[in-house]
C-alpha cells in the first residue's frame, strides 16, 4: 500500500527534467504538496525566501550550479539561523539525498544534516514511507 | 777516433728501429745465413749485420765472432749509415778516423772494414751488413755489389717483421673485439648480399632460440620466423630491417618486432641493422644487424598499458553508470506510479499511455548509452576500420564525459560545421578524444572561467579536431615532454601518462598528428586527420 504524504511540502531538486517531472508527479499523486527546483543554487534561494514553506527537501547529489551537498549545508546554515528545529532539535526541514554514486560517508551525512541517503535508482515508496515515518514519529512527541 | 756523428733524423731512426722489436731479440737463421754469406763472399774471417742504436750497436747475426753488441763510439757501422752505398775501410790504421779505435788497437784487431747500409721500411739506415778482416783489404765490385745486395735482403727481412708484428697487433685487437662480440648480451648477426646469415654470436642463437644449423644460411624472407610488428600484425621477410638495409643501403634502427622460436615461443625484438661494405673493393653490401631481447620490456609495457587502459576504463565505467542512474530512476518512478494509480482505482487511459511513453523513450535512451558502451569494448567486428563521420565519433565520446562537466559547472561548447569522414577505428578515435576531454576537464576544473570546447575545422584534405580550454596555455618545458609515454604531471596514483602518447600512436597509425597550440591565449590540442575523400556510406559500427 502506497504511503499517504498528505499534507506534507516537499521540494524535489534535480537537474534532469525528465526525473524532475516524473517526482513531482509522483509525490502529487500522493497527496503531497510538490514544488521543484533545477539546481541546489535555485533551490537555497527558494528556501531562504520563506525557510517555512517546506517539511522535506528531495535532492539528486550531483548537479551543476550546486549539489546536493551543497543545498544541504545551506538549508542547514539557514535553518539554524531561524532556530528551525523540533523539540528534540532535529532540524526542520528534513533533508533527503538520492546518488548514483558513493559519494556520501556517515561523518558527511551527520555534519549536513541529511537524514537519508538513497541510491540511484530509488524506489519512491521506500522513499516516502522513509519520510513519513519519520516526521510521524517527531510529531509523536 | 772520430766518433760518428748522428743521423739527422736520429729521432725518426731510432723510433723506427725500437718499432721493430728487435734489439735484444734471439738470433734468426735468415739473418745468419746473410752474415755467413756476406763473409763467404768476401772471403772475409767475420761478418755481422749489426743494428746502431742511441749508444749502442747491436749485432742481429755474427759470423766468426762472439760478441753482442759494442759502444756506439767505437763503432764503424754509425759511420757507415751515414752515407750510401758501401762504406769502404781497406786500412783502419791508416785512417785517422779510425786508426786509434780500440776495436782496431786492441784484440779485435780490425783491420779493414766495409758496411752497407740496411734500411727500415721507412727508409732510414737503422744499421749494416759489414765485412771485417784482420788485414788490408780491396773489395772487387762483385764483392760489393753483393753486400748491397745482401744488405737489401736484410731490408726486406725487416719489412717483412714490420708487417708481422702490425699484423700481430691488429690479431691482438681482433682477439679483443671477438671476445667482446662472442660475450656481449645482444645478439649480431650478419647477412650476405643475398641475405643469408654468415656470422652471428652466441646472444643471437639464445635470443632467437635457434641452434647453429638453424640459424646459418636463414635469410630474413624465411616464413618459419613468423614475424609480427609491434602492433601484431604480420611483418613480411621484405619488410625485416636487414631486409631494407640490403635494398635500400640505408640503416633501420629502433625497429621493434616480434619473431617465433622453433617452439613457437614469441620473442620481441628491438633491433638496428646498419649496411656493410664488405669485399676488397667493397663492392658488396652486407647489414649488420643487433637486436637486443626486448620481451620482458614488452611484458612489463603491455602490463602498463593494461593497467592504464582499465583505470581509464574505470573512468568511463563511472561516466556511464551516472548516465544509466538517472534514466533508470525515471523508469523505476513511473512504473511505480503506474502500480500506484492501479491500486487505487483503474485510471485514465491517456495518463496511463503517457506514463508507458515515458518508459519505452527512456529505456531507448539508455540502449543508446549502452550501444555506444560496446564500441569502445572493441571485438573484431568493431575494431575494423571504416569511414567514420566525425560528428559521430563526438557524439558517442560525449556519451561518457558529458555528464561530468555538467556536474562540475563546466560549460560544453560542440561546434562540429562540418560532415567530414575520416578512416579509422571509431573507437579508437573515440578514445584518443576522451582522453584530451579529460585531460580538458582536470584543466579547468578549478579555474574561475571554466568550459571546453570541441570544433572542426576542414582545409584541403585535412581535418582538424580541436579541443579548446579556458586554460592558458601550457609551460613550454611540460610541451616538449607531453607526448612521451609516461610523462604525467598528475600526482602518483592519478594517471599513467601514457594517455597521449597513446593517442599520438593511434592518430600517426592513419596518418594524423597530435599538435598543441595555443589559440587566443587559451590551451589548443588538435587532432589532425586526412579526410577520408571516398564519400561512400560505409557507415560506422554501432
Amino acid at each position: 500500500m502506497a504511503a499517504s504524504l498528505d499534507g506534507i511540502r516537499m521540494l524535489i531538486v534535480d537537474d534532469d527534467p525528465d526525473l524532475r517531472e516524473i517526482l513531482v508527479e509522483s509525490f502529487e499523486a500522493m497527496d503531497a504538496y510538490v514544488e521543484s527546483a533545477s539546481s541546489g543554487r535555485l533551490a537555497l534561494d527558494m528556501f531562504r525566501q520563506d525557510p517555512q514553506r517546506f517539511d522535506v527537501v528531495v535532492s539528486d547529489m550531483r548537479m551543476p550550479g550546486g549539489d546536493g551537498l551543497f543545498l544541504a549545508r545551506g538549508i542547514k546554515a539557514t535553518a539554524l539561523e531561524n532556530s528551525q528545529q523540533d523539540a528534540f532539535g532535529r532540524q526542520r526541514p528534513l533533508f533527503v539525498i538520492y546518488s548514483g554514486f558513493n559519494d556520501l560517508t556517515p561523518e558527511l551525512c551527520q555534519e549536513a544534516n541529511i537524514s537519508f541517503v538513497f541510491p540511484k535508482p530509488m524506489s519512491l515508496d521506500e522513499l516516502a514511507a522513509a519520510v513519513v515515518n519519520m516526521l510521524k514519529s517527531r510529531e509523536a512527541v | 777516433m772520430r766518433i760518428a756523428p748522428v743521423h739527422p733524423q736520429e729521432n725518426e731512426r731510432l723510433q723506427e728501429l725500437n718499432s721493430l722489436e728487435i734489439l735484444g731479440s734471439l738470433p734468426d737463421e735468415s739473418y745468419d745465413r746473410i752474415a755467413e754469406l756476406a763473409a763467404i763472399i768476401c772471403d772475409v774471417p767475420i761478418a755481422l749485420i749489426s743494428l746502431v742504436d742511441r749508444d749502442r750497436q747491436w749485432f742481429k747475426a755474427t759470423f766468426g765472432i762472439n760478441v753482442r753488441e759494442t759502444h756506439r763510439d767505437v763503432a764503424f757501422c754509425a759511420h757507415a749509415i751515414l752515407g750510401e752505398g758501401v762504406f769502404s775501410v781497406p786500412d783502419a790504421l791508416k785512417d785517422e778516423r779510425f786508426a786509434d779505435n780500440p776495436l782496431v788497437t786492441g784484440d779485435t784487431a780490425i783491420r779493414s772494414y766495409f758496411g752497407a747500409p740496411v734500411l727500415s721500411p721507412e727508409g732510414r739506415p737503422l744499421g749494416t751488413v759489414c765485412a771485417i778482416d784482420k788485414k788490408i783489404r780491396d773489395l772487387s765490385p762483385h764483392q760489393l755489389k753483393a753486400l748491397e745486395n745482401l744488405a737489401g735482403q736484410v731490408t726486406q727481412l725487416l719489412r717483412l717483421r714490420k708487417e708481422l708484428l702490425i699484423s700481430e697487433k691488429r690479431n691482438e685487437e681482433l682477439a679483443t673485439y671477438r671476445t667482446a662480440v662472442l660475450n656481449m648480451n645482444d645478439g649480431l648477426v650478419l647477412q650476405d648480399e643475398t641475405g643469408a646469415i654468415t656470422h652471428y654470436n652466441p646472444a643471437a642463437l639464445r635470443i632467437l632460440g635457434l641452434t647453429e644449423e638453424q640459424l646459418l644460411g636463414r635469410t630474413s624472407l624465411d616464413p618459419a620466423w613468423k614475424a609480427i610488428r609491434e602492433d601484431g600484425s604480420p611483418l613480411p621477410g621484405e619488410e625485416h630491417p636487414a631486409s631494407v638495409v640490403l635494398r635500400t643501403g640505408r640503416a633501420c634502427r629502433d625497429f621493434i618486432m616480434g619473431v617465433s622460436t622453433p617452439s613457437g615461443e614469441l620473442r620481441w625484438i628491438s633491433v638496428n641493422s646498419e649496411p656493410l661494405s664488405i669485399g676488397q673493393g667493397r663492392e658488396n653490401c652486407w647489414a649488420a644487424t643487433i637486436f637486443t631481447d626486448f620481451t620482458e620490456k614488452k611484458k612489463a609495457e603491455s602490463s602498463l598499458l593494461q593497467a592504464a587502459r582499465l583505470s581509464s576504463l574505470g573512468e568511463m565505467a563511472g561516466g556511464i553508470a551516472h548516465e544509466i542512474n538517472t534514466p533508470l530512476a525515471v523508469i523505476l518512478a513511473c512504473t511505480e506510479f503506474l502500480r500506484r494509480s492501479y491500486e487505487k482505482e483503474v485510471p485514465d487511459p491517456a495518463a496511463t499511455l503517457l506514463k508507458v511513453a515515458k518508459i519505452e523513450q527512456t529505456s531507448l535512451r539508455i540502449a543508446h548509452i549502452v550501444r555506444s558502451l560496446n564500441s569502445f569494448a572493441g571485438g573484431a567486428a568493431v575494431e575494423a576500420s571504416s569511414d567514420v563521420l566525425i560528428r559521430n565519433i563526438v557524439d558517442e565520446t560525449l556519451i561518457f564525459c558529458q555528464e561530468r562537466f555538467r556536474a562540475h559547472g563546466i560549460d560544453l561548447y560542440v561546434s562540429l560545421s562540418h560532415e567530414v569522414r575520416v578512416s579509422c577505428v571509431s573507437s579508437q578515435l573515440s578514445q584518443v578524444l576522451l582522453n584530451l576531454l579529460n585531460n580538458a576537464f582536470d584543466a579547468v576544473n578549478s579555474l574561475d572561467e571554466k568550459w571546453v570546447s570541441i570544433q572542426t575545422e576542414v582545409e584541403d584534405s585535412r581535418v582538424r579536431l580541436v579541443v579548446v580550454d579556458s586554460g592558458r596555455g601550457i609551460p613550454s618545458d611540460i610541451v616538449s615532454k607531453m607526448l612521451e609515454p609516461f610523462f604525467t604531471t598528475k600526482p602518483l596514483g592519478y594517471g599513467s601518462g601514457l594517455g597521449l602518447s597513446i593517442a599520438r600512436g593511434i592518430l600517426e597509425s592513419i596518418g594524423g598528428r597530435l599538435v598543441y597550440e595555443l589559440r587566443k591565449g587559451h590551451t589548443a590540442i588538435v587532432m589532425d586527420l586526412p579526410v577520408c575523400t571516398r564519400g561512400g556510406n560505409h557507415g560506422r559500427v554501432a
